[in-house]
C-alpha cells in the first residue's frame, strides 16, 4: 500500500506537485493519469526517496521508504528507461541490483526470462532500443519480488506485443496481492490497465475514482437525431427533464430520454428520421475534461492535414 | 447500515527472494559495478602500464648516469639503499595519481550521467551507505591495482639492477614506501569520488582533481621563495606524499623530522587522510541533501 499526504514539492517558483493526498490500495491496479508535466513523475521520485519533499510525506506498507528493511522487497520501480549504465551488460546492471539483498542468480534469470531479454541481456545497454531499455527496467523492477510496484510511463517505447505484455503483467502482479501503481499519459491505455484512477494537473488532485465511476460522471449521454422536421421534433420532445440542443439546421442532440424512448415517439408521430445515434462521452474526452484547465503545454494550433505533402 | 470491509487482501503481500538489504550487500554490489565496467580494466591497466613503464625508463636512466659517474670515480656505489622502490614509485605517484582521480570521479558521475544512480538508490535509499560502500570498493580495487602495481615494478628493476651487478636496492623501508605510494593511489581515487559526489559532471570532476593534484602544486611551487607559499605548497596532496614516497623514513631519522612541516611520513600520511575527508565530507552532505 502506498500512502501520499499533502505531498508538495517546489521547484524554484514552480509549484510542481500541489497538496497532492492519496493512497493506493494493494490487489489492484492503479493508474496515475495526467497529461505531460503534471507532477506524476516528481510524485513518483518523492515515493523513492530521490526527491526531497518541499511539504508533506508518503509511506510504502506505513513507513517512508528510505526506512525500508529490504527495499529491493517492499518496492519494485522503473522511473526511467534510463536508469542502467549504458557500458555496462543488462545482466551485469540485474546483478549489482541483486548483490544487495542477496538475491540469487536464479532469480536474476527469471527476471530476464520474463521480461524476454535472453538474447541480449550479455550485450551492453548502449545497444539497445529503447524498447529493450524499458523491459530492462521492468526486469530490474521485479527482481526484488517487490509487494509494490511502482512503474512511471512503462509502456513508452514498447511495441504492441510490449505494450500487452504490460497490461497482463500488471493485472497479474495485483491478482498475487500486490500494489501496482502505474503511471500513464494516455487514458486509453489506463482504461485498459487500471482499475482505479488517480488523475492529477498541474500537481493538484483532479479525481480519483474507478474507471467506471469515472465514465459514469463525466459522460453526458445523449442522442443525436437528424431530421428534415428537426424544429418540429424541437418543439415536441422539449420537457423539464429532457434538453434539446440544435446541432446544425437538421440535426439535434437530446439528452434526457432515451434513444428506444425517441424512436417510440417517431414511430408514433410519423416523423422521418434519417439518423438517430446514441452518443456517449469517451474515455478520452472525459479525461480532456477532466484535465482541460490543467494543461500546462497545449498545442497552439492543430498542423493543417497534408501539409508538406 | 453496517460497516462494510474494504476489500483488502486479507494478508500482505511477502517477497519470497533474497534477505534483507545489508553493508555487506551494498559493498557487493558496488564490486560487481566496479568490475562490470570495461573502464575499470582500462583504468587499472593504465595504472599498471604507466607505473611499470616509467619505473622502468627512470631506472635505467638513473643507472646509465651511476655508471658514468662510477666510471668517473665520482660515486662508489649505490647512494640510496632503496633505490627500487624510491624508483618505482614515480611512475605509481606522478602518473598514477591522474588515473586514479579520473576513475573515482567516474565511478560515481556515471551514475549521474548514465540515471542509474536511480537503480542503486531503489535498491539501497539510505545514500551514506551507497557513499561508504563506493568508497571501500574503489579502495579495495586501487589498493590491489597499486599493489601489483609496484611489487612488479620493483622486481624488475631489482632484477635489472642484479643483472648489471648491484645490490637489489631493496633496502630497509621498502615496503613502507611502496605501502605509501599505494596509499597516495588510494587517496587520490577517494578525491577523485568526492569531488563527483559534490560536481556531478565528469569533465568537471576530472578538471578539479587534477586541478588539485597537479597544477596546484605546480603553480605554487614558482611562490615557494615565500615563507607562506612554501608551508602551504607543503600542504598539499602531493608534497605531502613525497613524505611517504620519495623520502625513505631513515634518511629523515637521519636529517631530523623539523626539515618539514608535516614531520615525516605519519604526517604525510595524516594530511593525505585529511584531504580525503575534505572531499568526501561535504560529499556526503551533498549527496544526503541534493535530489538524486
Amino acid at each position: 500500500m502506498i500512502q501520499v499526504e499533502g505531498l508538495t514539492k517546489r521547484f524554484g517558483h514552480k509549484l510542481a506537485v500541489d497538496h497532492l493526498s492519496f493512497t493506493v490500495e494493494p490487489g489492484r491496479v492503479t493508474g496515475f493519469l495526467g497529461p505531460n508535466g503534471s507532477g506524476k513523475s516528481t510524485t513518483m521520485r518523492m515515493i523513492m526517496g530521490l526527491d526531497r519533499p518541499t511539504a508533506g510525506r508518503s509511506a510504502v506498507d506505513g513507513r517512508a521508504f528510505v526506512d525500508a528493511k529490504a527495499p529491493l522487497r517492499e518496492v519494485g520501480a522503473l522511473l526511467d528507461a534510463k536508469a542502467a549504465n549504458p557500458n555496462r551488460s543488462g545482466r551485469a546492471h540485474l546483478s549489482a541490483l541483486a548483490a544487495t539483498h542477496g538475491i540469487g542468480r536464479r532469480r536474476v534469470d527469471q527476471v530476464i526470462a520474463m521480461a524476454g531479454l535472453g538474447g541480449v541481456i550479455g550485450k551492453r545497454v548502449k545497444t539497445y532500443s529503447l524498447g529493450m531499455n524499458q523491459r530492462l527496467g521492468i526486469a530490474a523492477a521485479l527482481l526484488g519480488d517487490p509487494a509494490n510496484v511502482i512503474l512511471d510511463e512503462p509502456v513508452n517505447g514498447l511495441d504492441p506485443e510490449g505494450v500487452v505484455w504490460v497490461r497482463q503483467l500488471a493485472k497479474a502482479l495485483a491478482a498475487e496481492g500486490r500494489t501496482v501503481f502505474i503511471s500513464s499519459h494516455l487514458m486509453a491505455e489506463m482504461a485498459l490497465t487500471a482499475d482505479q484512477l488517480i488523475v492529477i494537473g498541474r500537481g493538484r488532485l483532479i479525481a480519483k475514482s474507478s474507471v467506471s465511476e469515472l465514465l459514469a460522471a463525466s459522460s453526458a449521454v445523449a442522442t443525436r437525431v437528424r431530421s428534415p422536421q428537426a424544429g418540429h421534433i424541437a418543439a415536441a420532445l422539449a420537457s423539464r427533464d429532457v434538453i434539446v440542443t440544435a446541432e446544425g439546421p437538421d440535426t439535434l442532440l437530446v439528452s434526457g430520454l432515451s434513444v428506444e424512448a425517441i424512436g417510440q415517439a417517431a414511430a408514433q408521430r410519423g416523423w422521418v428520421i434519417y439518423e438517430l445515434v446514441p452518443v456517449t462521452a469517451s474515455l478520452e474526452e472525459a479525461y480532456m475534461k477532466l484535465t482541460d484547465t490543467a494543461v500546462e503545454y497545449r498545442s497552439a494550433a492543430p498542423i493543417p492535414q497534408g501539409a508538406g505533402k | 447500515m453496517t460497516a462494510i470491509a474494504s476489500p483488502m487482501p486479507s494478508q500482505q503481500y511477502r517477497s519470497a527472494v533474497g534477505h534483507d538489504l545489508t553493508m555487506g550487500g551494498i559493498v557487493k554490489s558496488e564490486w560487481v559495478k566496479l568490475r562490470s565496467l570495461r573502464s575499470t580494466w582500462w583504468c587499472g591497466g593504465l595504472i599498471f602500464a604507466l607505473t611499470f613503464g616509467f619505473g622502468l625508463l627512470v631506472a635505467l636512466g638513473l643507472m646509465e648516469r651511476r655508471r658514468q659517474e662510477l666510471a668517473e670515480g665520482l660515486v662508489s656505489g649505490m647512494t640510496a639503499p632503496d633505490f627500487t622502490v624510491l624508483t618505482a614509485n614515480n611512475g605509481l605517484t606522478m602518473l598514477g595519481q591522474m588515473v586514479a582521480v579520473v576513475f573515482g570521479a567516474l565511478a560515481v558521475t556515471g551514475e549521474y550521467s548514465s540515471g542509474s544512480i536511480r537503480s542503486t538508490l531503489a535498491a539501497a535509499p539510505r545514500r551514506g551507505q551507497v557513499l561508504v560502500a563506493k568508497v571501500i570498493a574503489t579502495l579495495v580495487f586501487t589498493a590491489l591495482v597499486g599493489t601489483v602495481s609496484i611489487v612488479a615494478t620493483s622486481a624488475a628493476i631489482a632484477a635489472l639492477l642484479e643483472a648489471a651487478g648491484q645490490s637489489n636496492g631493496i633496502g630497509p623501508d621498502a615496503f613502507a614506501l611502496g605501502a605509501g605510494g599505494v596509499y597516495y593511489l588510494v587517496v587520490s581515487a577517494l578525491i577523485g569520488i568526492g569531488l563527483g559526489f559534490i560536481l556531478r559532471s565528469g569533465a568537471g570532476a576530472i578538471a578539479a582533481g587534477i586541478a588539485l593534484l597537479f597544477v596546484v602544486p605546480m603553480v605554487l611551487a614558482f611562490g615557494s621563495g615565500n615563507e607562506v607559499i612554501a608551508y602551504i605548497l607543503e600542504l598539499t596532496p602531493w608534497q605531502a606524499s613525497q613524505l611517504m614516497t620519495a623520502v625513505a623514513p631513515s634518511e629523515v631519522a637521519q636529517i631530523g623530522s623539523g626539515e618539514w612541516v608535516l614531520g615525516g611520513y605519519w604526517g604525510g600520511a595524516a594530511c593525505l587522510a585529511a584531504w580525503a575527508a575534505a572531499a568526501l565530507i561535504p560529499a556526503r552532505i551533498i549527496f544526503r541533501r541534493r535530489d538524486a
